[in-house]
């Protein structure tokens, strides 16, 4: 095991999955993830982002091995567990855990928050009971709850304790490598700041590293390191965060970011460029999957698939023309 | 214990649903008290040609039958019988058909598939014509109906709980579980089963009602226990040569049947809308 | 602005509604004031729970009649009282009508079993303007059913969608989120309404979607001097697309001004929160402590007193009155924010 490489590395991962007819025959394949190759750093925050279509929830389920990838490799702390089911996996697959969008479906309905809170360490470790509840007393107050919780149903609690419950439901394991999948969404803003706020301050207190998936730009670019942006089953673009969003080097990522409603900027009624809507990502055109949308398409984009090239440093897209966009940024 | 209170409130608040656990408490008093409550305990071995096809009086509230035995006693003990066959076939249906049903929803393989073709072949022949044919093989015997019964009716829990099972692993919190790491076997029993519970509790109370008047049709068909026993299928087959006249001979097995069928069937639906967690969850906000 | 203000299409006036539960009366409005001028967008914006959807609601008169009660209020459109007329004559001539809605998810709202094209016909049938107020299906002539699907067809143009013929043929599950939303909006202005009410339209569709959508609404509501509701719980949407702003806070309304003068001077301490806790880079994360209160038994005077920074005695007992900045800015504080230091130069 390396210390230095990266915790968590993608090669070229592929799924597919198959598009099925009224008889269950394969009329084609819907390509959620195409040569997805990503590196993450240990004690790093990276953002995920694309709208609904682009894979980012199926790459955090390939990763936790609930897809199997069509081809590629997943390296996680210098082992391959590409093709390893959850259980088989468990001494590893400790250290790497993800968070689902609805925290409160992922709570089983008919079990107590305690016992929820409980069931990682009965699978992973041998505690005694008295041990196991010190452990989910401990992160319970780590994520601010009170202990009077522990005895509601999921149902009986709000939103924002639900979340709150989730991350602790996998803190309780030590995991190093936490993927988040889209951590606020459907939360009230004034709760989505502390709940954003809690992260941050998770990851100082138990050295955790965030893959942060999720739709919302704003958020994104306020607390991640580094962005890879998404666009159906492809990453376009993939750079350090203020980069990416100062100076977006795909045309897409930039009709993403001119989307966001921003206080006090130019609005969107009056200019937004971005016409029609993703391709049906049955049936794919050629080349660049975002041309038919685009402004700066030409013929050469209909030819070969861009690759992901670092056309600057710790900067890479997959555009052909990408240094006309960040002229015309300008 | 908590919840146990919780569902008998909320049972014995909606009325057609008591009613249901009534007649089946009707049902299960009758079987245990039938010594104390029967006039003529021993008619149900013993007969009396004397007092053959006398009408419903004092001495005998619901006359006799063509061997002079008394009707009322016999049916009180009829309902031990019932009660064993329902309870032991399906019984034995749920212990087949549950766990078949759990792990080929599980395990979505070849061998999956095989257990449920094995059980839609038992489901595409009618239950009775199915029944009737193993009853009539082994001969009429109270272990070969039991035997009969469950032989047809454990599809029916293989496919509800495949069925639902399958619906189980596409909640978020069954993935969530098997993303811990949890095993397949944790997955099934500790979250799976018991979510899927309500369903398999609903069915199986309901289907206490079609095996009871399956069971009967086999009696009446004189496949059913031999006699003396007191079988209520038996007894209405026995009452046909003497209608219209001894028109309280078929009325009173029959009616026995009825209300009791009927009681399982008022239980089975009032205990879907109180244990199903959608509209429970609805009910409580 | 304030000239266009002054020409009211909608006037909410101390509007209470409660709902039953098994808790007691959760008092959802609670005197609330709302304004609408021709042709404005007007942002009703709100966390949830504030009684922004109810208050949407009760505008359009869909509110669940087992449920809840009127307690007070008026609510004054074009010059007439809603809660005054008899229902059968606001759902003939007023819902569908002169008032329209566009919801949340584009998705329920239609019929899955017959394709868009019928079920917008049968919109025709009711509600089209020809349409005598009440009488539907007797009347619905080949003339006048020609005129309406050449309406249709210019509306569905004008809102941008693809191959029309396509998609009238097409059952709801075969269009995306983003066309979906734009034939409710389109059914919204077949009508021609004074008002369209849009409930959180854009809440469940990707940004660059929303965007196309906002400009869409922005667009049509200009060229055709309609005014909308917007109602929404994100204020950055607001800021995009609203002429004037309302934010509320359990069943109250707290602040109401223009667009430009709300995000250049927000007087309400809660407002303020508000916009500090939505993520920017320059000021890091600021939530507001404390949580949305029940609505069975809210604190007392100022809702928000118990999370806000500035509350002192007063704020506790009697629910402070409207102060006005001017400029169409008011707000309901003892202790608005920024106005004393004004005040004092």
């Amino acid at each position: 095991m390396s210390a230095d490489g990266p915790l968590l590395r993608l090669e070229a991962v592929k799924k597919y999955f198959a598009i099925r007819n009224a008889w269950k025959r394969q009329v084609g394949w819907l390509r959620a993830l195409d040569d997805v190759s990503l590196d993450v750093a240990r004690g790093e925050i990276l953002g995920i982002v694309g709208e609904s279509g682009c894979g980012k929830s199926t790459l955090g389920k390939t990763v936790m091995g609930i897809h199997a990838p069509t081809a590629g490799r997943i390296v996680f702390e210098g082992n391959d567990i590409t093709h390893l089911k959850p259980y088989a996996a468990r001494g590893l697959r400790r250290q790497l855990q993800y968070t689902y969008q609805d925290p409160g479906a992922s709570l089983d309905p008919r079990w107590k928050i305690r016992r929820s809170l409980m069931e990682p360490l009965v699978i992973h470790t041998d505690l005694g009971r008295r041990e196991r509840h010190a452990r989910v007393r401990e992160i319970l107050d780590a994520v601010n709850l009170p202990e009077s919780h522990l005895d509601l149903y999921p149902h009986e609690i709000s939103g924002g304790q639900q979340r709150r419950v989730g991350l602790a439901r996998i803190l309780t394991l030590q995991p190093s490598l936490v993927m988040l999948d889209e951590p606020t969404s459907g939360l009230d803003v004034s709760v989505q700041a502390t709940i954003l706020n809690l992260f941050l301050d998770l990851k100082r207190r138990f050295d955790l590293t965030y893959v942060f998936i999720s739709h919302d730009l704003s958020v994104v670019r306020m607390i991640c390191d580094r962005v890879a942006v998404m666009y159906l089953g492809k990453v376009v673009e993939l750079g350090e965060t203020e980069a990416v969003f100062s100076s977006p080097r795909h045309p897409y990522t930039r009709s993403l970011l001119a989307a966001i409603p921003t206080i006090g900027e130019g609005r969107v009624t009056e200019d937004f460029w971005l016409e029609g809507e993703p391709p049906d990502p049955g049936n794919l055109p050629s080349g660049c999957r975002f041309r038919t949308r685009c402004h700066f398409a030409r013929e050469a984009c209909a030819g070969a698939v861009p690759p992901l090239v670092e056309n600057r440093p710790n900067h890479a897209d997959a555009c052909l023309f990408s240094d006309e966009v960040v002229r015309d940024n300008a | 214990m908590e919840t146990a209170r919780y569902l008998l409130k909320k049972l014995l608040s909606d009325r057609t649903a008591a009613l249901g656990a009534f007649l089946i408490l009707l049902l299960i008093l009758a079987a245990i008290l039938a010594p104390v409550l029967a006039t003529h305990p021993e008619d149900v071995t013993e007969f009396h040609p004397s007092e053959r096809l006398q009408g419903p009086s004092a001495e005998h509230f619901f006359g006799t039958d063509r061997m002079g035995s008394d009707i009322y006693s016999r049916i009180l003990y009829g309902a031990r019988i019932t009660i064993a066959i329902a309870l032991i076939a399906i019984g034995v249906s749920v212990l087949i058909g549950v766990p078949i049903g759990l792990i080929a929803g599980y395990y979505r393989n070849w061998a999956s598939e095989a257990l449920m073709r094995v059980s839609d072949i038992f489901l595409s022949v009618p239950q009775i014509v199915l029944a009737i044919a193993i009853a009539q093989t082994l001969g009429p015997s109270l272990e070969n109906v039991i035997l009969a019964l469950s032989a047809t009716y454990w599809p029916f829990w293989a496919r509800l709980v495949y069925a639902e099972t399958r619906s189980a692993l596409n909640e978020t919190y069954v993935e969530a579980s098997i993303a811990l790491g949890a095993r397949p076997w944790r997955v099934m029993m500790l979250h799976v089963l018991p979510n899927i519970s309500s369903s398999v509790i609903v069915r199986t109370t309901i289907g206490m009602g079609g095996t009871i008047l399956t069971a009967a049709a086999l009696g009446f068909l004189g496949l059913g226990p031999p006699p003396p026993t007191p079988e209520w299928g038996r007894m209405i087959a026995e009452s046909r040569e003497f209608l219209p006249e001894a028109w309280w001979y078929a009325t009173a097995p029959g009616l026995a049947i009825f209300l009791v069928v009927m009681g399982f069937n008022l239980l089975g639906d009032g205990l879907r809308d109180i244990l199903d967690p959608r509209i429970r969850r609805s009910r409580d906000e | 602005m304030s000239e266009a203000r002054r020409d009211l299409l909608l006037d909410v006036r101390g509007l209470e509604i409660g709902f039953a539960t098994e808790a007691g009366l959760a008092r959802v409005l609670d005197g609330v004031n709302f304004r609408i001028a021709r042709g404005e967008i007007a942002g009703l914006v709100g966390e949830s729970g504030c009684g922004k959807t109810t208050l949407a609601r009760a505008i359009l008169g869909i509110l669940p009649m087992n449920a809840a009660r009127i307690r007070a209020g008026e609510i004054i459109f074009d010059g007439e009282d809603l809660l005054e007329k008899d229902p059968r004559t606001l759902e003939a001539e007023l819902r569908g009508r002169r008032v329209t809605f566009v919801p949340q998810d584009p998705f329920s709202s239609f019929n899955p079993v017959f394709t868009i094209g019928a079920q917008i016909d049968e919109l025709m049938k009711w509600k089209s303007p020809d349409a005598e107020p009440g009488t539907g299906l007797r009347h619905y002539g080949r003339a006048r059913r020609r005129a309406d699907r050449a309406r249709v067809r210019e509306l569905l143009g004008t809102v941008q969608l693809p191959d029309i013929d396509g998609i009238l043929r097409k059952y709801p599950h075969e269009v995306s989120g983003g066309q979906r939303q734009r034939l409710m909006i389109a059914m919204a202005l077949l009508p021609e309404p004074q008002l369209i009410i849009a409930d959180e339209p854009t809440t469940a569709l990707d940004v660059t979607i929303q965007a196309q959508i906002l400009q869409l609404l922005r667009r049509l509501a200009t060229d055709r001097g309609v005014s909308v509701l917007f109602t929404t719980h994100d204020l950055g949407t607001a800021y995009e697309i609203c002429d004037h702003i309302t934010v509320m806070y359990a069943g109250q309304e707290v602040e109401t001004a223009p667009s430009d003068e709300f995000f250049a001077r927000p007087r309400h301490p809660y407002t303020r929160s508000l916009l500090a806790s939505l993520p920017s880079r320059d000021r890091g994360i600021h939530g507001i402590p404390g949580q949305i209160p029940g609505l069975v038994d809210p604190p007392g005077g100022c809702r928000f007193h118990p999370r806000c920074k500035n509350a002192t005695a007063i704020c506790a007992e009697t629910r402070p009155g409207i102060s006005d900045f001017g400029t169409g800015h008011t707000a309901r504080c003892y202790h608005p924010v920024g106005h004393d230091r004004e005040a004092a130069r």
